[in-house]
């Protein structure tokens, strides 16, 4: 099951590899040596049942969390251990599977907030280039590019907090877009949002894949996962239990079950 | 060596009085998820209680002692019902509870000053006998805090191990917890906060009839109580106990080297300094819950 | 955590404008209050009176603003203020103190430089800046309650060291003969000048710190009290950035002692003091934190309510505590009432 990592993959070509992961929280093993790789264009989805670890693993791997062991690498140099935001310093952006979009803060300034840490986080650690009028034009003008690219059409003066569910994932698909990362783990982006949102969605996100991002994705319903995913990997308990193409591993009949069976 | 001893006892005696200090808002902290800084005036306002039975209510110790308890632990409670339960019901942080009781402390503060004065109040006692055990001399006072409290301490720690108090030290975990056995919560709430300021009447009551306080003490008083917890470790009830000990005596030896007004101030930086290292405190469990 | 609420699913054009923007412009109504508040204090015509108050305004003016800046933006409840205004006035006071003339004071403190007024104000901003900047280092290990715990500490043994060690600014029996500014000769002796110099100094520096508010710094120390995780993953170092804030806040902080200690020419530990750190946050939150005009709005009530209490006519010994229970109950009704203060963005009122 462990992907064998060949010499290849320690290039510059954007590959995010990981290793025998291994967690644990006190007593319980959440994850017990997961391995994988995501790689540039491609759609990776994470299936499994809920508990089996998924959101830990992208926890390891966005720098929210230390693995107990196991190694993690970008473009062949390590990212196991580093902070949050100096990954996303790296090219590492993360959809929450709460969500996470700044509540008091407006629609607008959501989207500014990535794009200003974005432009600041190598060389500028102490920033105080002036927002005139509380924001520039020109952030503001790039801002909405992302929020219409979205599709989002509500008040941009609006609070975050003020919106819907999905308005909100919307929205926080808005600020990861304006990160413009290189590899991205969204968690369960599509859970929870009406039929409606979700079919907006998945072309997004199929968008960035094609515009050559690496794409981790966590989704339960099978059917979004056969049109989304190139990659599929089971996972159960803490380890691996299948992995590979997407339409290999759908036509498992043990991997459908343990997806369907939740 | 000798001199060693001595403060050794002296610490532990204080020390004792102390973990009653400690068990007291630990329960609070650990079983409410509520930071008590009101405590420290709740625990000054049953002293004054207590001085103002003994002096001019002419009553026995024993029964002003009782009083003083009773007192205490009607205020905790009224103190829960009027004052932290609404903030619960709203689901309020509790960083926001935290300065909340923190104004509340203040309100207390000033109007027991503008009742009982600014001046250092104590309880006027004849000269205490003492006893010598080797090298340590403690007195009668120093003896019968130790005893009390001692044995307080020990009652409290029974009366948590009663399955019907089990409940008590679960709630922090899990609030529902008290529900979904048919309790009530509000109920529950109400008697961790009365015992807890119960158990503080009676060091309050010790430190009365010994070194006395002001009405503007109960800043320093909840800070040891605070110490206490959070270096000992808040997720167990030994550890305060160890947290106290370890405050006391290390008090006593900053007394003896340099002077007493610094007491605060190494007793505050002793818990940042296991903080920064160990954020369980001492006798923490193993940390469950990484951040997030 | 049931975060999936499909009943709040609504067209996103239903979304109406709900909040008025932060960065509105100050609101007519209030410079009508300050205009209206100006001509009754001038009706009263007290000159020192009305001066004294207009500086005390400016001092608090500088501290709200600062404190605005960790806790209304940055999101952490700090209660050690009042400690870094208390730093900034002893390190002006002592820069200040002559070493030889002014007699027994100076000998029996560590150090006393004697010098001139403008040098002595920026060591005292750079002290403070610099103490603040090391408490950081410390309080930011931890946030929610234990933050706050940790500020309050710290506030405590800062004000321990000042009060109780005697040999190094004479404690409890603070410093006297504190000397007034002279600028280029110009000594300045009643406050009416004062304010003269006070005024270009307050406007400076809250201009460049609503300037501050208004920069990307603010808006990624806004993002942080929001949702820290969230901050950190589009890429803010968000412990930096409230290490700044608070270094920031305390040199400004300082700045605001020093302004103090050079106008009433005697301190002595207890105007530092954690009351005086809740006064601070308490005046912060009514006035509403996280925006350009609720510390004005704050400092202008917090200010006007002891003269109003002298109006009153209640004793001074008796004053002192009322005021003091007042501000406890304002901090702690605010709480119950506005525990978004912090993040409220808007007035009390409104
Ligand atoms: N911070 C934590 N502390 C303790 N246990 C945790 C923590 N986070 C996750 N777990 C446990 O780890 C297991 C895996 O959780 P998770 O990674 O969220 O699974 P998934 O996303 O696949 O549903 C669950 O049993 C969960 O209870
Ligand atoms: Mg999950």
């Amino acid at each position: 099951m462990i992907n064998s990592i060949s010499p290849l993959d320690a290039d510059n070509s954007g590959i995010l590899v990981f290793k025998d992961l291994h967690k644990r929280f006190g007593d319980i093993a959440v994850l017990k040596g997961v391995s994988g790789k995501l790689v540039p264009g491609q759609i990776s989805a994470f299936v499994g049942p809920n508990g089996a670890g998924k959101t830990t693993l992208f926890q390891l791997l966005t720098g929210e969390l230390k693995p107990d062991r196991g190694s993690a690498t970008l473009n062949g140099q390590n990212i196991l251990g580093s902070s949050p935001y100096r990954l996303a310093g790296r090219g590492i952006g993360k959809l929450f599977q709460d969500v996470r979009a700044f509540p008091n803060l407006s629609i607008l300034d959501n989207v500014i907030v990535a794009i200003v840490a974005r432009q600041s986080y190598r060389d500028k650690p102490f920033d105080f280039g002036l927002v005139r009028n509380g924001r520039s034009q020109v952030l503001a003008k790039k801002a909405r590019e992302y929020l219409s690219r979205v599709g989002f059409d509500a008040n941009e003066e609006a609070l975050a907090k003020n919106l819907s569910w999905g308005n909100q994932k919307l929205l926080a698909l808005a600020r990861l877009l304006a990160g413009e990362f290189r590899c991205v783990f969204l968690d369960e982006p599509i859970a929870g949002i009406s039929t409606l949102m979700a079919n907006r969605m998945v072309p997004l996100i199929r968008e960035l894949a094609e515009a050559g991002v690496a794409v981790a994705l966590i989704e339960h319903e099978i059917t979004f996962v056969e049109s989304l995913a190139n990659d599929v990997i089971v996972m159960n308990e803490g380890v691996v239990i299948d992995s590979g193409s997407a339409s290999e591993v759908l036509s498992h009949a043990e991997t459908r079950e343990i997806c369907l069976g939740l | 060596m000798n001199l060693l001893l001595q403060l050794l006892a002296n610490g532990i005696v204080n020390g004792a009085m102390f973990a009653l200090l400690a068990i007291g808002f630990g329960l609070v902290y650990r079983s409410l998820r509520v930071f008590h800084v009101a405590y420290g005036a709740c625990f000054v306002l049953s002293a004054f209680v207590y001085y103002l039975l003994v002096t001019c209510g002419g009553w026995p110790w024993w029964l002003a002692g009782l009083g003083s308890i009773a007192t205490s632990a009607a205020i905790g409670t009224l103190m829960e019902a009027g004052f932290y339960w609404p903030f619960y019901r709203r689901r309020i942080s509790s960083e926001a509870v935290l300065v909340a009781s923190l104004g509340l402390a203040i309100m207390l503060e000033n109007v027991m000053a503008l009742l009982f004065g600014n001046e250092v109040a104590a309880i006027p006692r004849g000269l205490s006998q003492s006893v010598t055990l080797g090298p340590v001399r403690l007195t009668m006072i120093q003896i019968a805090q130790f005893a009390i409290c001692t044995s307080v301490a020990s009652a409290v720690f029974l009366l948590l191990r009663l399955p019907s108090f089990k409940i008590v030290l679960g709630m922090g975990e899990n609030t529902e917890l008290v529900q979904t056995l048919g309790h009530s919560l509000p109920r529950y709430r109400m008697l961790v906060l009365g015992l807890a300021s119960g158990i503080a009447a009676v060091p309050a009551c010790l430190v009365m009839t010994d070194v006395g306080m002001d009405v503007h003490a109960g800043m320093s008083y909840l800070l040891i109580a605070a110490v206490a917890v959070l270096a000992g470790g808040v997720a167990r009830a030994p550890g305060w106990l160890l947290g106290a000990y370890l405050v006391a005596v290390l008090q006593s030896v900053v007394i003896w080297k340099f002077s007493a007004k610094w007491t605060g101030l190494v007793a505050f930086a002793l818990l940042l300094a296991i903080l920064l290292f160990r954020r369980e405190g001492l006798v923490g469990l193993h940390k469950r819950k990484e951040e997030g | 955590m049931s975060l999936i609420e499909p009943s709040k699913e609504l067209p996103p054009q239903a979304v109406r404008h709900s909040a008025q923007s932060p960065d509105d412009p100050v609101p007519a109504w209030m410079l009508w209050g300050l205009l209206l508040l100006l001509i009754v204090l001038l009706y009263a015509w007290r000159p020192t009176y009305v001066s004294h108050l207009l500086v005390m305004f400016g001092i608090y003016l500088l501290l709200s603003t600062s404190l605005n800046l960790v806790t209304g933006f940055g999101g952490l409840m700090s209660f050690s203020h009042a400690a870094f205004y208390g730093i900034g006035a002893y390190a002006y006071a002592v820069a200040r103190l002559q070493a030889g003339p002014s007699g027994d004071q100076a000998e029996s403190i560590i150090w006393a430089a004697g010098w001139p007024f403008v040098p002595a104000i920026l060591f005292a901003m750079a002290v403070g800046a610099l103490f603040g900047w090391l408490v950081s280092l410390v309080t930011l290990r931890f946030r929610g309650d234990y933050f706050v715990f940790a500020t309050l500490g710290i506030q405590m043994i800062i004000f321990s060291v000042l009060y109780n060690w005697v040999e190094l600014v004479r404690g409890p029996y603070g410093l006297y003969g504190i000397p007034r500014p002279d600028l280029f000769g110009w000594s300045l002796r009643d406050s009416w000048q004062y304010l003269l110099m006070l005024v270009p100094v307050v406007t400076t520096v809250v201009g460049a710190l609503w300037i501050v508010y208004r920069s990307e710094f603010g808006l990624k120390l806004k993002a942080m009290r929001e949702d820290e995780r969230a901050a950190m993953s589009t890429g803010i170092a968000t412990n930096r950035m409230a290490g700044l804030a608070m270094t920031i806040a305390a040199g400004v902080a300082a700045l605001a002692g020093a302004s103090y200690a050079s106008y009433v020419t005697y301190i002595d530990p207890t105007s530092f003091s954690l009351s005086e750190s809740i006064f601070l946050v308490a005046l912060l939150m009514l006035g509403g934190a996280g925006n350009l005009t609720g510390p004005v709005v704050g400092t202008l009530i917090m200010v006007a309510l002891p003269e109003a209490m002298r109006f009153v006519g209640l004793p001074d010994a008796v004053a002192a505590n009322v005021r003091e229970i007042i501000y406890g109950g304002l901090l702690a009704g605010l709480m119950f009432w506005r525990p978004q203060g912090i993040a409220g963005e808007r007035f009390v009122g409104t």
